[in-house]
């Protein structure tokens, strides 16, 4: 149980040390513009601290609804749980923003949630073909089971494009470098993504910290598929992430059907070329 | 509370708004954000993230209702700055009836940096000055959404 809840800790609290690395190290870059290292937290009680505006009262509990979910799903991953149950509270969580945004009956919350929904699309097969591997390999969809098997057999040489198509998700789902579904193509919005335009205020606030339960979620994904010992692996791909992240700031965005085209070509086409290549061993 | 605007003012979404005329105003802010004591301040597209609007250039019938719109769309508590000559008081273009009007005739102003343009300096001041020291609207109590309707 202890071991459940440290995860459980550790997990919550990764996200926020990545932006503030990232912050620390952008800093230290000559020519970056330069910003505070804790800014992420200050933004995040910035926005617990204003009021929220809606032309429909329900549209607040969406994201109260989406960070319960997450919860619930950190929870699956830390104990780890049976993959599918994961999958399923991830979507729902998503589910329960893109709702949201649709409640709106705004323009662009409708178009934000018309986004996440080819988003989802997107990174809901990418997990279904992990799990789908993960089986034929391992025989079991349990990932506390996963680890033993881990520990004893390399499962990266058997997975290795499952994994890199499970980090390409993780990216899209952070919207970084050639994998942003940014509304604006630009970087005038906050987190430079389309699914967060509708809300404001505190709301905003339950959608950000929902963002950054889940990106932690996803690290830990992945770090299953890695062979050293658990907390090893999930630093390790921590590392990968923010280096992801780092790489971003210099890489150009594109329209959004261009980066349609390149998530369904690496978050959708690789795991899809393992399970295929399984499948014919 | 003065360490929830001292964390405000280190992180504030800016709303920039060229209501028309040089755009000179504008520009200037948009530079002077590459400085160093613009730090913490970012721009959005995105009404509902921003905490201050900054309006700049000649105001006319039309970018008014646009501005009443957006102010209206922004989250408690918020800010307006007018920069420039032309929001704060519809310069020379006033004269001529246009319909050029200042802004305080239209939204509940903060703050003004006059001048044409107003130095970078003065421009990200007034922007952290105004959150930092506190939102009009918070200590006054007033509610101006229900003003403005």
């Amino acid at each position: 149980m202890l071991e459940i809840i440290l995860w459980f800790i550790g997990i919550i609290i990764i996200v926020p040390i990545i932006y503030l690395t990232e912050n620390f190290i952008l800093n230290a870059i000559p020519g970056q513009k330069r910003t505070y290292l804790l800014q992420p937290i200050y933004r995040l009680i910035k926005h617990f601290s204003k009021t929220d505006y809606y032309n429909r009262p329900l549209t607040r509990w969406f994201p109260v609804g989406a960070c319960l979910f997450a919860l619930i799903t950190l929870y699956f991953v830390a104990a780890g749980e049976n993959i599918l149950l994961i999958i399923s509270g991830l979507t729902m969580m998503e589910l329960f923003v893109l709702v949201g945004a649709c409640s709106t009956k705004e323009p662009y919350g409708i178009m934000a949630a018309q986004r996440g929904i080819a988003r989802l699309t997107v990174w809901s097969f990418t997990l279904m073909t992990a799990a789908a591997s993960l089986y034929k390999v391992t025989e079991t969809l349990q990932l506390s089971r996963v680890i033993q098997y881990s520990s004893e057999n390399i499962l990266l040489v058997r997975l290795p494009l499952v994994t890199a198509g499970l980090f390409t998700a993780a990216m899209i789902k952070g919207n970084l470098g050639y994998f942003d579904f940014g509304i604006n193509a630009n970087a005038m919005s906050f987190l430079d993504t389309a699914l967060y335009t509708p809300y404001g205020g505190r709301s905003l606030g339950v959608v950000q910290l929902t963002q950054w339960i889940e990106t932690g979620i996803w690290l830990k994904l992945i770090s299953y598929f890695l062979p050293w010992k658990p907390w090893i692996s999930f630093l390790v791909s921590t590392i990968f992430y923010l280096a992801a992240m780092l790489l971003s700031t210099i890489v150009p965005r594109m329209s959004w059907k261009k980066v349609m085209t390149n998530s369904w070509i690496w978050a959708g086409g690789l795991p899809a070329i393992n399970y295929i290549w399984l499948y014919m061993l | 509370m003065s360490w929830l605007n001292g964390i405000r003012a280190k992180s504030i979404s800016v709303l920039l708004f060229n209501a028309g005329g040089c755009t000179g105003c504008a520009r200037q802010f948009q530079t002077a954000l590459l400085l160093d004591s613009g730090r913490g301040i970012t721009l959005t597209g995105n009404p509902r993230h921003a905490d201050v609007l900054f309006v700049a250039g000649c105001i006319n019938d039309m970018s008014a209702d646009y501005l009443k719109q957006l102010y209206k769309k922004m989250s408690s508590p918020k800010a307006v700055v007018a920069a420039g000559a032309c929001a704060c008081e519809g310069s020379l273009f006033r004269r001529e009836g246009n319909g050029v009007n200042p802004l305080e005739e239209i939204l509940p102003v903060d703050a003004c940096v006059r001048g044409c343009t107003p130095g970078m300096d003065e421009m990200l001041e007034t922007v952290i000055n105004v959150v930092e020291d506190g939102y009009k609207e918070c200590e006054n109590g007033r509610d101006h959404d229900k003003e403005l309707e």
